[in-house]
């Protein structure tokens, strides 16, 4: 897949998390923007990945993007407040009591936490293709999974999960 | 109790992340999307997509003559008389004048009709992008005297490349430094933009700093010999507007 195809497919998406973050389409076109760049910048490899790996890459650019175009916008905006959030699972979708009570453990999770930890759980990336994507440091992205992980298992432990 | 093991992530997340993914989508509806972003984002993707893009220098528009030919604002009392400037048929980035000086902060609330450029001298010569860098929307050359750069205005993706004198390039030595102080003028919302700062080197454009607070400070240390450029990239959707600077 290239460029195009990718952008052509998710664009509406896109533009529309963008749009559900900031409330206001001419900062939602800012944070697609960003984010078509740096989809173009990392193209060979998010070309590589499978089709749904790629729209679950693609939704964390943007949402990273939409996060990092409001803290501009406000500098004393805190990124963990509730918009930002996962909505609730309908009872119907849950397949398993893992499946559940992990996806209720990543709603609670801090949005810096989870992305880091579906980039590197899911779309399988190395600690330097995460720092890459998301424009921090190789330690850091250590310093978050770690961190992640660790808030995780509390949740996942209070839920009986583990 | 057992800790969370990397297998347990690896088997069951990537399921739950569908299941989000699944979510959100369900949660947002797709309406219409603006045309105008795809122009925005094809123009700035397709040459930085090439390996290596060649702008001839003729691209390079010079500052005096720029095409804005309508510029309305108007006041809207709804929103406490917040200035928005409606812009039409301009293009690329230009100095400060009367004309255009309420344009400064605008916020675009419509959709902007982008005019072609006008040449207005042709250097002869050629800026080659460094494959890392995506090349801008449109050159504009803007001569620095005495030191001071222009008050200037940059549409989204356009490029403002600071010239020496009688637009000669500075001459400098390995280990040299070269530094540009400049101020943005906030938007009416208190909003600083983003542009980028960076180079050109020998005729190659090479990636710029991003630049988000209002004021900025540049510095270009010379790794080699040659014949040097500083260049501003628009990187926000509102024009940006740089107050008088300065380099040296």
């Amino acid at each position: 897949m290239d460029f195009n195809s990718i952008y052509e497919q998710h664009k509406c998406l896109m533009y529309e998390i963008a749009k559900s973050i900031l409330n206001d389409s001419i900062y939602a076109q800012d944070a697609v923007q960003n984010a078509a760049i740096k989809i173009s910048k990392h193209i060979d490899l998010i070309s590589s990945l499978s089709s749904e790996k790629v729209k679950t890459l693609v939704v964390t650019i943007i949402r990273h993007a939409a996060i990092d175009v409001q803290r501009s916008r406000d500098r004393h905006w805190d990124q963990e407040v509730s918009w930002v959030d996962i909505p609730d699972l309908p009872v119907t979708n849950i397949s398993s009591v893992y499946e559940s009570s992990l996806y209720y453990a990543m709603q609670k999770l801090p949005f810096q936490y989870r992305e880091v930890l579906i980039l590197k759980y899911v779309s399988d990336l190395e600690d330097d293709e995460i720092a890459s994507i998301l424009d921090i440091s190789r330690v850091n992205v250590r310093k978050r999974i770690s961190r992640g992980k660790k808030q995780l298992e509390i949740i996942l432990k209070k839920e009986g999960a583990l | 109790m057992k800790n969370l093991r990397d297998g347990f992530l690896y088997e069951h997340l990537p399921k739950v992340s569908k299941l989000m993914d699944e979510e959100i989508e369900k949660n947002i509806s797709i309406d219409d999307f603006p045309a105008e972003l795809d122009q925005k984002i094809y123009a700035l993707i397709e040459g930085g997509a090439k390996k290596r893009c060649r702008i001839p220098m003729s691209a390079i528009v010079l500052s005096f003559v720029v095409s804005i030919t309508t510029i309305t604002v108007a006041a809207d009392a709804a929103t406490g008389g917040k200035i928005y400037a409606v812009i039409k048929e301009f293009f690329g980035a230009e100095e400060i004048t009367d004309e255009n000086r309420n344009m400064i902060g605008a916020e675009i609330v419509d959709e902007t009709s982008l005019g072609d450029p006008l040449y207005e001298k042709d250097w002869g010569k050629e800026i080659t992008c460094a494959p890392e860098v995506l090349s801008p929307a449109s050159f504009d050359g803007f001569a620095v005297k005495e030191g001071k750069t222009p008050e200037i205005i940059l549409l989204n993706g356009a490029c403002a490349l600071f010239c020496k004198g009688d637009y000669d390039e500075w001459n400098l030595k390995k280990g040299d430094t070269l530094t540009f102080e400049f101020e943005k003028y906030p938007t009416h919302s208190g909003i600083s933009q983003t542009v980028f700062v960076g180079y050109i080197l020998n005729g190659v454009m090479y990636e710029g700093e991003p630049f988000d607070e209002i004021n900025g400070c540049y510095q270009l240390y010379a790794k080699e010999d040659g014949e040097y450029y500083i260049y501003v990239i628009s990187a926000t959707s509102d024009p940006v507007t740089l107050k008088e600077g300065k380099i040296y």
